[in-house]
């Protein structure tokens, strides 16, 4: 694993810091529904209407950054159902 | 139209044979990935599944789960080919061993321009730009029925005084 990644917890804890100190105020009030790409080092901000597009973003303005994404006016970035879990060895061919 | 095949599981949850690649396809390696319309990222995968793909990690993102908690994962940029078609988006790994499963998600549904159809006799993966343009062609035929049935049928007012010689 890169060595940058090697304690994620702390990259995003790191992120979410940057974020609500810097950037939340003013993205939740002009930007809600947009992804921004928390660039931990340089602590600058990228924003685009999708994942993708605030990561490629941030990446192509720092291509050595440690990012964490967040979506704007929401808890996580993503929602993910976990009921909906199966295991594979159920798949019916 | 171009109908791409989806699996069913034992509770009726749809699959899809997706190959999964980071830096080179030299990478690729194949998944069964379900379906997860809760799922709202593009596609969900083990770290421990993800290792020998090739991916390059950029980013860490935070995921709320149904059971109201959050959990802090990393993501890496891969590319999904699904019957040839490639996709190319942010890919987040599952850290807790305990996850087995591959999911796809709803914005590689629509990056990919797809549509998922289910009903009692199974799935398919159809092309939301094909079906834009059959429904556009439908739109068109009916009215063109629509204009041909006016020039041929008169007109009927509703004034009933017209109706009765009286």
């Amino acid at each position: 694993m890169n060595a940058p990644f090697s304690d994620p917890k702390a990259i995003a804890e790191a992120g979410e810091t940057i974020y609500r100190d810097m950037y939340q105020k003013d993205f939740e009030q002009n930007q809600r529904g947009k992804f921004v790409a928390i660039n931990v080092k340089a602590k600058t901000a990228t924003l685009g209407d999708t994942a993708s597009d605030a990561l490629l973003a941030a990446q192509k303005a720092d291509p050595h950054g440690v990012f964490h994404l967040i979506r704007v006016g929401f808890t996580g970035a993503f929602q993910l159902s976990r009921h909906q879990r199966v295991s594979q060895g159920s798949l019916a061919k | 139209m171009s109908a791409k095949e989806v699996s069913l599981n034992n509770n009726g949850h749809p699959y899809i044979k997706i190959k999964v690649y980071g830096i080179s396809d030299s990478f690729a390696q194949e998944f069964d990935a379900l379906v997860d319309t809760g799922f709202t990222g593009f596609l969900h995968m083990p770290l421990t599944l993800a290792l020998p793909l090739g991916l390059t990690l950029l980013s860490t993102a935070n995921y709320s789960i149904g059971d109201g908690s959050t959990v802090s994962n990393l993501i890496a940029f891969g590319t999904i080919d699904y019957e040839g078609q490639k996709t190319f988006g942010p890919i987040s790994l599952e850290q807790n061993p305990q996850c087995r499963d591959v999911l796809i998600g709803m914005e590689y549904i629509h990056q990919s321009k797809h549509m998922l159809v289910l009903c009692e006799a199974g799935a398919v993966m159809l092309d939301m730009e094909e079906m834009a343009q059959i429904a556009i062609k439908a739109r068109e035929a009916l009215e063109q029925s629509k204009a041909a049935s006016s020039e041929k049928s008169p007109t009927i007012s509703p004034n009933v005084e017209n109706q009765n010689p009286n």
